[in-house]
């Protein structure tokens, strides 16, 4: 029961990364590769104001994290994205790879390559024998909350509208006056935002360690392939369950097994039906 | 001696790698394989496992990863059949961690080692210098010869066809994708027969060049040499091998030398980044045009 | 569409027209096989194609060849490379890096000399070695209409080949269309708008009108020209 619950932490965090990289890509058309890095960033922003500003309270911190990596990825879009937003999602993709190394070697240099722990006091709820952290719970609630936000925006069918029409062309949506280049910033905050929560909730579960972006983006793209990238749904839902199945598989066999199976399950999908178990329909966020 | 066959050994080898990579895939193909790395993987793996485990003779112990790469690229390039540009890049990174996995599975995170080198005709190639100038060179250079060859013929006109615009090649008569997949056959059969001689010079294996770390150095230097120009390639290879040795002689604190990988790491992502900002067609002026995506008619 | 059927002539050259819209590159696209059609038949050469797809098409018979409304020309290549690419030569695949015998080179020399003396027939020697993505508009279909031609086959589909070319790059267009239509006995289809270039040029005019197409014996009037083109323009357009 316990490793159920542990799956479910493991598969919101995988659910809030694919969302982040789905969410980039609904609007850009493009795989922010550097996401799993950013997400690495948040959990790190956070032992920062643990540890280095002795932030008191955890719940602090978390927020001062959140805001922060939001507006690293706001930065990042700002200065490596968006000149080349006019020439190709190509140079976009490859500029996301080096951000993604440099984003690695700066954390490793400030915090070097061991694994770190927060220094927390949280106080844990006790439901019967089992006992969960605070912030676990909260995880799961942010992300119910956010699925039904979403299922929400299924009426508010305009919002979907603005994210096809700036995917498409955005260049005559920004002579049309919509403010497109905020929008877009928009998004990257929130999926960066996102990405902190994952980052930190699972740094709560497992530490942190400067491959963890890496590791997990993985399995992100994973359930985004199986989920289908236009489905936002479909990939909190898919997440979910890829968590608790990874969980598992690493639990009971080895986690390089666990790795490779979910990487042929992800090619398998890919090639018998590459538009996902939920393909993207057109009135659908 | 030892020292400075090693870097030799590495420039020659790396610049397998790049040429591969950028004078028979991406220069010439609009195929993304970002995956490419995992050739090499193969071929070393496979090789250095027939040689060692199963006793297999030097030289016949290239063919099997020459084969298991022939038919995975075959696979990878038929997939392009199927697969939009951003799901192949995504198939061509879960490939590189499949390869990743597997060299994991089998021979440990640390690589395998005690890899015998073969003999050529009874005479032993434990000397590095021998290897180098009977083996690695005469590949290079029969590598590099394909590669002028390549840039000559009538290919070079028809695989830029097929990279701008399919359809129209097709109205003309030519099967794109015969030409793609060939392309992709060839770099990544070029890819695995260095893999395979690097296994046999180092003695060994090591799986951390199949990491998305690596590609990124391969592909930023592809880019700053420029794409499709030969001599962007050597000039990237010569980068490689050049900067972290130039690093230690300016950097000499011992504490600095630790993170040296990191150092190194962040150079060549803002490289990338820069490159690709401000300089696409690199220092040899490669082209430019092949950002673009697809013509559709 | 509905109802297109028509047929055609080796020899003739056929010039299509209609309102903007009225589907005359979409005939084009289902002839050179890139759309399917829905129902029907196509025949080339008298051949029903087991598959309707541009490969195919494009090696049925003794071929089939296609300019676009917006000219395609290989921006890396140069002017010469891309007109060389008309010809399909012995041994131009992977087999060249290992051999590549004399037939193929002989070949080879031959295409390039045709190639120069038609580039230099249209003015364009000086730039035969400019990257063709550097060429104006003109010039650009100037060598896509050339390339297509000069693949030599037995059908032409040239979508408004005469578009932003000089008089005088027209005439000479006009006059090696119509050697290579009585000559060679080929099909030459051309979608024009203007009544000028019809008028003296084409054998039979097709016109595209709501979905039906009609098929007019050219009188060689050009006031006949002009009022069949603004008549179905006005009706329809």
């Amino acid at each position: 029961m316990e490793q159920l619950f542990h799956g479910l932490i493991i598969g919101s965090v995988i659910s809030f990364i694919a969302l982040g990289y789905a969410l980039i890509y609904s609007i850009l058309k493009f795989i922010n590769f550097a996401h799993g890095e950013v997400m690495m960033a948040g959990a790190y922003f956070c032992y920062g104001f643990l540890s280095i500003m002795g932030v008191e309270n955890f719940h602090f911190a978390v927020l001062f994290s959140i805001i922060a990596t939001g507006i690293l990825g706001v930065f990042i879009e700002r200065v490596c994205y968006k000149p080349l937003r006019s020439r190709g999602r190509l140079t976009m993709l490859l500029s996301s790879l080096g951000i993604s190394i440099i984003l690695q070697a700066i954390i490793t240099l400030i915090f070097t390559s061991s694994a770190l722990v927060y220094t927390i006091r949280e106080k844990s709820l006790h439901i019967g024998e089992y006992s969960l952290y605070f912030s676990e719970i909260i995880i799961i609630v942010i992300l119910v909350i956010s699925f039904i936000i979403i299922s929400l925006s299924l009426t508010r069918s305009r919002l979907g509208l603005a994210v096809r029409a700036i995917s498409s062309n955005p260049t005559r949506l920004a002579l049309l006056g919509i403010p497109v280049d905020q929008i877009i910033s928009i998004f990257f905050f929130l999926s960066s935002a996102l990405a902190a929560i994952a980052g930190i909730g699972l740094a709560v579960e497992n530490g942190l360690i400067p491959s963890m972006g890496f590791q997990y983006s993985i399995w992100a793209f994973a359930v985004v392939v199986i989920a289908g990238l236009g489905s936002l749904r479909g990939i909190i839902i898919g997440g979910v369950l890829f968590g608790i199945v990874i969980n598992y598989a690493i639990v009971y066999s080895s986690s390089l097994f666990a790795n490779g199976f979910a990487i042929t399950i992800m090619a398998l999908i890919l090639l018998l039906r590459p538009q996902g178990l939920f393909p993207q329909r057109l009135r659908e966020f | 001696m030892e020292y400075l066959a090693s870097i030799v050994a590495n420039f020659l080898i790396y610049a397998l790698i790049i040429i591969s990579l950028n004078n028979f895939i991406i220069g010439k193909t609009s195929i993304w394989s970002i995956g490419h790395i995992a050739f090499f993987g193969i071929g070393a793996l496979t090789t250095g496992i027939m040689v060692h485990d199963f006793l297999m003779p030097g030289w016949s112990a290239i063919l099997p990863g020459l084969l298991i790469s022939f038919f995975l690229s075959l696979f990878v390039g038929l997939s392009t059949l199927r697969l939009s540009g951003d799901y192949f890049i995504i198939l061509s990174i879960g490939l590189c961690e499949i390869t990743r996995a597997v060299s994991h599975e089998l021979k440990g995170p640390a690589g395998m080692s005690g890899i015998v080198r073969p003999t050529l005709g009874g005479m032993s190639l434990d000397n590095d210098w021998m290897f180098i100038l009977l083996v690695i060179l005469p590949i290079f250079i029969a590598v590099i010869v394909l590669s002028v060859r390549f840039s000559r013929s009538p290919l070079e006109r028809i695989c830029s066809l097929v990279r701008q615009n399919e359809n129209a090649a097709r109205f003309m008569k030519i099967n794109p994708l015969y030409y793609k997949v060939g392309c992709l056959c060839i770099g990544s059969l070029i890819a695995a027969l260095t893999g395979s001689i690097h296994a046999f010079f180092a003695r060994s294996t090591d799986p951390s060049i199949i990491t998305l770390y690596q590609t990124v150095l391969f592909f930023s230097m592809v880019l700053f040499g420029g794409i499709n120009s030969l001599y962007g390639s050597i000039l990237g290879s010569l980068m490689l091998v050049a900067v972290p040795r130039i690093l230690e002689y300016f950097i000499n604190s011992p504490m600095a030398s630790s993170y040296s990988y990191q150092i190194i790491q962040l150079m060549y992502g803002f490289l990338l980044i820069f490159v690709v900002r401000f300089m696409p067609q690199g220092v040899m002026g490669g082209s430019k045009n092949w950002f673009y995506p697809q013509e559709n008619t | 569409m509905h109802n297109i059927s028509f047929e055609t002539s080796p020899g003739k050259i056929y010039g299509l027209f209609g309102p903007n819209g009225s589907g005359k590159t979409t005939l084009f696209n289902l002839i050179s096989g890139l759309y399917r059609p829905n129902a029907g038949i196509i025949r080339y050469y008298g051949i029903c194609p087991k598959r309707m797809e541009p490969l195919g098409i494009a090696r049925l018979g003794n071929g089939l060849a296609r300019t676009f409304q917006d000219p395609v020309v290989i921006n890396d290549l140069s002017v010469e490379e891309n007109v060389l690419l008309a010809y399909r030569l012995p041994q131009e695949g992977f087999i060249s890096l290992l051999y590549r015998g004399a037939r193929s080179f002989n070949q080879e020399r031959i295409a390039l000399t045709e190639v120069q003396c038609w580039l230099a027939h249209f003015k364009l020697t000086a730039k035969k070695n400019m990257p063709a993505g550097e060429l104006s508009y003109g010039e650009r279909r100037l060598v896509a209409n050339i390339t297509a031609i000069l693949m030599g086959s037995g059908i032409l589909l040239l979508d408004e080949p005469f578009a932003n070319l000089n008089v005088l790059m027209i005439q000479k267009l006009k006059g090696w269309l119509r050697k290579i239509a009585l000559e060679e006995k080929r099909t030459i289809l051309i979608i024009e708008h203007s009544p000028d270039n019809l008028y003296d040029f084409v054998d039979v005019l097709l016109r595209i009108k709501g979905y039906e197409i009609d098929s007019i014996q050219n009188t060689g009037d050009i006031d006949f020209v002009k009022k069949l083109i603004s008549r179905s323009t006005l009706l329809y357009g």
